[in-house]
């Protein structure tokens, strides 16, 4: 029982631990430094400025928005919900 | 004043604004009818909020008429990296959940009310703290209330013709929101704050859908977005102040900066169950932000394309219309950095606005001018509920802030200080009256700004605002500990908060008038300022002396 019981709380504390780095990693790359990987250059011609037809800058942000999201409704299904009272 | 050249939109907002005003006045009655007597009552609805109002008036308290003008007006202005500050809204979500959750717990425990009741329990009764933490909260709420009275007038402004449309609508906005406020406290509060919530969400919304379709749908929206200059959709903008690093901090610390500031905290308390709050963070986390990039983030780049900043030269470079002291000059695009480190200001395009201010007014103009013309009535009908959104967006931070101001005033400060032995019937009272004096004074700010030269608060005030969440992100490092860490001390954190306090304040405009704008004093705050929110810079000062005079006091 004793072993039973502590194996949800460590596999909650692995997934706290993975979703905090994936969030953490989410707000760096979105608007933090990250976003220097797909800044065009000042002398880049218009088809890098875009992305599947968005610009690209803005495609980058919907992306980790994504993650974001993922994050937050995977932290509220599984580690909120066993804290709730 | 109002815009000769765009449509006239009939008697239609007049309906549609009064028939608002006067179902809120009724939900501030239904307040009083449904409620207890009682502090708790008055100020935390009885603890009892589920997980829909809870959800929508934390959105509503978040955002202020700055989401639904300032951001898009900072699109506009900026381009699309200023998009991209629309992710700290998961930030937010999730601080809902993860720091809300404890403060509820502790606050239903202890029968807390204000955030500086839940500190100053941890850290022994302290009135240098209390002071402090009210403090903090006093100097979040204030520049705010008077922001949104400030917007309700604008709005009235741009809807009606009228000499007095300013002050009419400014005058309505404050008089209705202290009403219901003081008559029903946070049940009334929260539920016009649902239903400003709703109604903020569906217009943010509605708005982004409006600039594309007003550009011929998705495909040709952003396939004249991507013929903008190049410095419209990279990094850092048109004024290149958004660089990532600034970006990062700001989306960290204004994320969790407003999420503890004294009307959220109270939220918090107010809420029924962790179930609530966990709801009330999906929805924030994804809803709200859906709502940035896909509704009024768009109406910022639309209006780039349907208001130019810069127009192709002769030669095929873009050319900026810049302010540079009283003059107009034209810089293009490899200028225009140059130009504005030796002080110019971008310019609207001359039919949004003529000053350098002037972009927040893209929403209005866009909705005004191109939705009657595109969908007839309506356009009409879409347009004033959109505008009503833009005031529900004032109205619902406007009430917020004054009713978290009453709570903080009356029970850390008049009951906490004052008159630690003080009734609770007596301390309601002085709460009510610091709404209506709060409200009278707020109100009496945006008047004489508007009609004295020499004396301009209001133009203070989007910096004041910046400073406001960088106080409140000076709580930051006391909230952590109080709710997770538990190894600070009382003495460290009434240092800490000070420490970071006096820094943000290196940031606001006091120190130039006391050394002048030449010192090299000013100067390194401002570079500094350039490349880090001043919230961050604070906390880090704030952290430092927080824990080595927490040390300090254990070895001791």
């Amino acid at each position: 029982m004793a072993a039973n019981s502590k194996t949800p709380t460590k596999r909650w504390r692995w997934l706290g631990l993975v979703l905090l780095l994936l969030f953490a990693l989410a707000m760096f790359m979105g608007p933090g430094p990250g976003l220097r990987l797909v800044n065009p250059e000042p002398s880049a011609d218009s088809e890098a400025l875009r992305f599947l037809g968005l610009p690209v800058i803005y495609a980058w942000g919907l992306f980790w928005y994504g993650i974001q999201a993922a994050v937050v409704v995977t932290a509220s299904l599984t580690l909120w919900k066993t804290d709730d009272e | 004043m109002p815009d000769p050249t765009t449509p006239d939109l009939g008697l239609l907002p007049h309906f549609c604004l009064a028939g608002y005003l006067l179902f809120l006045l009724g939900i501030g009655i239904w307040g009083v009818r449904k409620s207890r007597s009682g502090e708790e009552d008055y100020y935390l609805a009885g603890r009892g909020q589920g997980w829909l109002v809870s959800s929508l008036t934390i959105m509503a308290t978040f955002f202020s008429s700055a989401a639904m003008l300032g951001a898009p007006g900072a699109v506009y202005k900026e381009g699309v990296v200023f998009a991209l500050f629309a992710l700290n809204v998961p930030l937010s979500g999730a601080a809902i959940y993860v720091l809300g959750n404890r403060i509820r717990k502790l606050g239903h425990t202890h029968g807390h009310v204000t955030p500086a009741d839940l500190i100053c329990k941890h850290y022994g009764s302290s009135v240098a703290l209390r002071c402090l933490v009210a403090l903090i909260g006093f100097l979040y709420a204030v520049p705010y209330v008077v922001i949104q009275i400030q917007a309700g007038g604008i709005i009235s402004e741009r809807l009606f013709a009228g000499e007095h449309a300013f002050e009419i609508g400014a005058c309505l906005l404050s008089l209705v929101t202290m009403l219901y406020i003081m008559i029903g406290g946070m049940r009334s509060v929260a539920w016009t704050d649902a239903l400003q919530g709703a109604l903020l969400m569906t217009g943010m919304l509605l708005a982004g859908l409006a600039a594309v379709a007003v550009l011929g749908g998705p495909s040709a929206f952003f396939e004249k977005v991507n013929d903008l200059p190049h410095t419209s959709l990279s990094v850092p903008g048109t004024t290149g102040s958004f660089t990532p690093e600034k970006m990062f901090t700001l989306c960290i610390f204004g994320a969790l900066g407003s999420m503890i500031q004294p009307a959220q905290w109270m939220r918090f308390y107010a809420a029924k169950s962790a179930n609530a709050l966990r709801r009330s963070a999906v929805i924030f986390a994804l809803g709200l932000t859906a709502c940035f990039l896909f509704g009024v983030m768009l109406v910022g780049l639309g209006g780039q394309v349907l208001y130019p900043l810069a127009k192709p030269n002769t030669d095929g470079v873009f050319e900026y219309r810049l302010q540079q002291d009283t003059n107009t000059v034209a810089a293009t695009e490899a200028d225009l950095a140059k130009r504005l480190a030796n002080g110019a200001k971008p310019l609207p395009h001359p039919d949004v606005g003529t000053g350098s201010r002037d972009f927040d007014q893209i929403m209005v103009v866009v909705l005004k001018r191109h939705l009657p013309e595109l969908l007839g009535p309506a356009g009409l009908l879409l347009g004033t509920l959109i505008i009503i959104a833009i005031m529900a967006a004032a109205m619902s931070t406007a009430d917020s802030n004054l009713h978290a101001m009453s709570a903080v005033l009356t029970r850390d400060i008049y009951g906490g200080v004052l008159r630690p032995g003080a009734s609770e019937r007596s301390r309601l009272w002085v709460g009510r009256g610091v709404i209506a004096a709060a409200t009278v004074l707020s109100l009496g700010m945006v008047f004489v700004s508007r009609s004295s030269e020499s004396f301009d608060p209001i133009g203070m005030i989007m910096p004041m605002s910046i400073l406001a969440i960088a106080f409140s992100s000076q709580l930051l490092p006391v909230t952590i500990d109080v709710l997770f860490l538990k190894r600070g001390s009382r003495q460290g954190a009434i240092a800490g908060i000070i420490a970071g306090m006096l820094v943000v304040l290196m940031f606001s405009p006091i120190p130039a008038i006391l050394t002048g704008n030449d010192s090299a004093m000013v100067g390194l705050f401002a570079r500094l300022k350039q490349l880090a929110d001043i919230g961050f810079c604070g906390v880090v000062v704030n952290v430092t002396v927080f824990v080595l005079v927490s040390i300090k006091n254990k070895t001791n």
